[in-house]
């Protein structure tokens, strides 16, 4: 996840992992997307089938770069998706239930990760902060609940305009969030402009 | 105390903690049920539980209250003091006395004795030869804890541990791994919902997260689920807060 509600890819393991997923993000269509928009794990095992029709522009495009199969994992911290795990095979096959139980595991182990950054991201230079990662910290959470009532949003909209106020303030995600639970900013009253970035 | 009223006590307390271990049970309110139930048989002021996350470290899940003081203590635990080392030696850790051990650990004891705690008890919550977290118990006068006392966190500790990590995957460290980050989330998730009562309901935390462990008792549900409900607004926050 990268500042201001942009996404951005952490991890690819080799060129082929790179493309595919530059591909989702120009395109804003593929596996990654759905699975974020639906909340659920989205497995194409054979992008040949109707397995991608769902992504027209997507699927002939990643076929070319020699995919066959995508396996899309949300990542989340609670009610919150903070993006995906999204797993390429070259050639056709079901993901087996171990495989699949593996890789939401492995998932859930990114997700601190990924969070720790997403929250980092939204400020240069971030103290070391005592008791756990900040992605954990209670406040933000609390704050993220606040904000999906002042704003009726989402969980995971919540978060997105929670991170860029931090980022468009330059400073950090838990430090607004501080002041949002204790009732000195409310999403709610801030100016429009702001809310649309 | 007296022994036979003690002993009352403590079988109510293992029926408590394994009661939560029922098929539906949900794990932050098993982790609540022990601190709270070993604070009060075993006298001591308040207490906390870490789990641990591979990669990130020990995270408050459980404490016997949601006071800001309480949990930035147990935050701060989290990254240095006599809890950390437990969960890194798995060997129970009792400090007498907070002030003069101040040198081995000068922030959490500054902190700790800030807070009015003197001693302090930590208790590895283990698995076999792996240790998951764990539970540390505060208190506002100076002295060992008993060996007795010791053993029953330390027991009560155990059953909880089980009922995170079921005996038969615990030979499965993925799946092992699973039901710890689970946990976890649970705890995310009820921050979430915690917050969504807040305002909504005009709350504090404290009582939000009140409000949403009666809502769940009373129905038979999962906190889990309730808080789950109450973040993606499926249930009304005014049920909840009355």
């Amino acid at each position: 996840m990268g500042t201001a509600g942009r996404q951005t890819t952490i991890a690819a393991s080799d060129s082929l992992a790179t493309r595919l997923e530059e591909l989702q993000f120009d395109l804003a269509e593929g596996p990654h997307w759905q699975a974020i928009a639906e909340n659920r794990a989205v497995l194409a095992a054979d992008l040949d089938s109707s397995d991608g029709d769902a992504w027209p522009v997507f699927t002939p495009a990643a076929v070319r770069a020699g995919a066959r199969a995508v396996f899309s994992f949300p990542l989340r911290l609670g009610a919150v998706v903070i993006g995906t795990v999204d797993l390429y095979r070259m050639r056709p096959g079901e993901l087996d239930r171990p495989s699949v139980e593996t890789a939401q595991v492995l998932a859930e182990a990114a997700t601190m990760a990924a969070a720790g950054l997403a929250i980092r991201s939204a400020r240069e230079s971030e103290q070391a902060e005592p008791g756990g990662a900040p992605a954990l910290r209670r406040e933000v959470h609390q704050a993220i609940g606040m904000i999906i009532v002042q704003l009726d949003v989402p969980a995971t909209d919540a978060f997105a305009r929670l991170r860029a106020h931090a980022f468009a303030a330059g400073r950090s995600v838990h430090d607004v969030a501080i002041d949002v639970v204790g009732g000195r900013l409310d999403f709610g009253s801030l100016p429009d402009r702001e809310i649309d970035t | 105390m007296a022994d036979a009223s003690r002993e009352s006590k403590l079988s109510a307390a293992f029926v408590a903690v394994a009661d939560t271990l029922t098929a539906d049970y949900d794990v932050v309110e098993l982790l609540h049920t022990l601190v709270t139930e070993c604070t009060e048989i075993l006298g001591v002021q308040a207490g906390g539980l870490l789990l641990a996350e591979p990669g990130s470290g020990l995270h408050l899940v459980a404490s016997t209250s949601e006071s800001v003081e309480l949990v930035e203590l147990m935050q701060l635990s989290a990254g240095t003091g006599p809890c950390l080392d437990s969960f890194r030696t798995g060997r129970a850790i009792d400090v007498p006395d907070i002030e003069a051990a101040a040198a081995s650990w000068p922030e959490f004891a500054s902190i700790a004795l800030q807070h009015g705690f003197l001693s302090l008890h930590a208790t590895p919550m283990r698995l076999r030869s792996e240790v998951i977290g764990t539970m540390n118990l505060f208190r506002t006068r100076l002295g060992a804890f008993p060996h007795r006392d010791a053993d029953v966190a330390q027991a009560l500790a155990d059953v909880a541990t089980i009922g995170i990590v079921h005996e038969r995957i615990a030979s499965q460290s993925n799946l092992v791994v699973a039901q710890l980050q689970h946990a976890l989330d649970s705890r995310i998730l009820i921050e979430q919902a915690k917050g969504v009562l807040a305002q909504s309901a005009d709350l504090s935390m404290d009582d939000a997260f009140t409000a949403l462990r009666s809502y769940a008792r009373s129905r038979n549900l999962q906190l889990r689920a309730v808080a789950s409900g109450v973040v993606d607004r499926t249930i009304d926050a005014a049920a909840i807060a009355h």
